[in-house]
């Protein structure tokens, strides 16, 4: 979904440039709150993953492809904010270095897959954990919801991005109906990575409830 | 800063090295075998705006338009010659990008938090 310099036009370039300065600024802010030191290697290190991830694309018919996002599993292991700034530098090197989506509209980009699928992936994560059992089923199934209708939603705004910038209205469809199978690709790949870390190192999973030390809260400054 | 002792509070060199290297044999080894159909996006731009044209590939391009910064120097991940390459390069450079940014962010807290008034020592 990495959007190139010409597909979308100035006004929406500046105004998502906005929106992604102010998610990076705010995300630096409450990582340097909120991040154990134990958890310092943590944010190169997803980064790193979902960058070499990103790289797989995976074909879904209909002569397309589609590769990991990362940003609701970036949410699920380090939280809303970590997750933004993960993206963030995926999308930095992956523009600069590789010339993968277009630097203007970088700010497109992270909005979509850092501030879009992750942060907003975080919440409706967190919401679908308070309903499904508290079990390790109830745990995937919510990470399993959340990929997919965090790559979907995504999808949609990305959409609504290339109609402002005469794309026809039959964008939004296309676009939805395409991400709606490349999804089903962005669960899996979430679910078994969610899955292998819950069963191996759950204690550095943001969350996950810790019994052996205070769970860090988003928000809450580091003690 | 206090010092942890607990097992569990330290996350081990081990599981960094073995997460790197997880990425990196992805990058390296995985990435030429990517799938090389048009993704979700340029997949729907293709056939919205592409599906009359005579070369649907020049179509998309010309609809991405000209690269606004053109001293990437890996454009396209090095074409079908450096995926292996380019994988390496960016799973390393996004790993230390993201440590150094952490570290910094941290060591500037520090640094505000710190209230020469009422500091001990």
């Amino acid at each position: 979904m990495h959007i190139p310099d010409g597909f979308i036009n100035a006004p929406t370039a500046v105004a998502t440039g906005v929106v992604a300065a102010g998610t990076v600024a705010y995300a630096l802010k409450e990582t340097r709150g909120t991040l154990e030191d134990r958890q310092v290697p943590l944010v190169g290190l997803t980064g790193a993953f979902i960058f070499a991830v990103q790289m797989l694309n995976f074909p879904v018919g209909l002569g397309t492809s589609g590769h990991l996002i990362g940003g609701a599993l970036a949410a699920i292991l380090l939280g809303p904010w970590v997750a933004a700034l993960v993206l963030a530098i995926v999308l930095l090197v992956q523009g600069l270095l590789f010339a993968d989506g277009g630097i203007t509209a970088l700010g497109a980009n992270i909005t979509l897959m850092g501030l879009i699928a992750g942060t907003g992936g975080y919440y409706l994560f967190r919401a679908l954990v308070a309903v499904l059992p508290r079990s390790r089923g109830g745990f995937l199934t919510a990470t399993a919801v959340t990929a997919w209708v965090s790559v979907v939603v995504a999808s949609a705004v990305c959409s609504v991005f290339l109609m402002l910038n005469g794309f026809p209205a039959a964008t939004f469809g296309v676009m939805v109906g395409l991400h709606a199978l490349i999804g089903i690709g962005e669960a899996v790949i979430t679910t078994l990575v969610v899955g292998a870390v819950l069963a191996t190192r759950p204690d550095v999973m943001h969350t996950v409830d810790q019994p052996s030390r205070n769970r860090f809260e988003p928000g809450r400054a580091a003690a | 800063m206090t010092s942890r002792t607990t097992k569990r509070t330290k996350l081990g060199a081990a599981f960094i090295v073995a997460g790197l290297l997880i990425a990196l044999a992805l990058a390296i080894f995985a990435s030429p075998f990517a799938s090389s159909h048009p993704d979700g996006l340029e997949s729907a731009v293709l056939k919205i705006a592409c599906a009359g044209a005579d070369d649907r590939d020049a179509c998309l391009a010309e609809k991405a338009g000209e690269s606004r910064w053109s001293r990437a120097p890996l454009p396209d991940y090095g074409g079908d010659a450096g995926p292996a390459m380019s994988g390496l390069i960016g799973v390393v450079a996004v790993f230390v990008i993201g440590y150094g940014l952490v570290v910094f962010a941290r060591a500037r807290r520090r640094r505000e938090d710190a209230d020469p008034g009422s500091r001990a020592g």
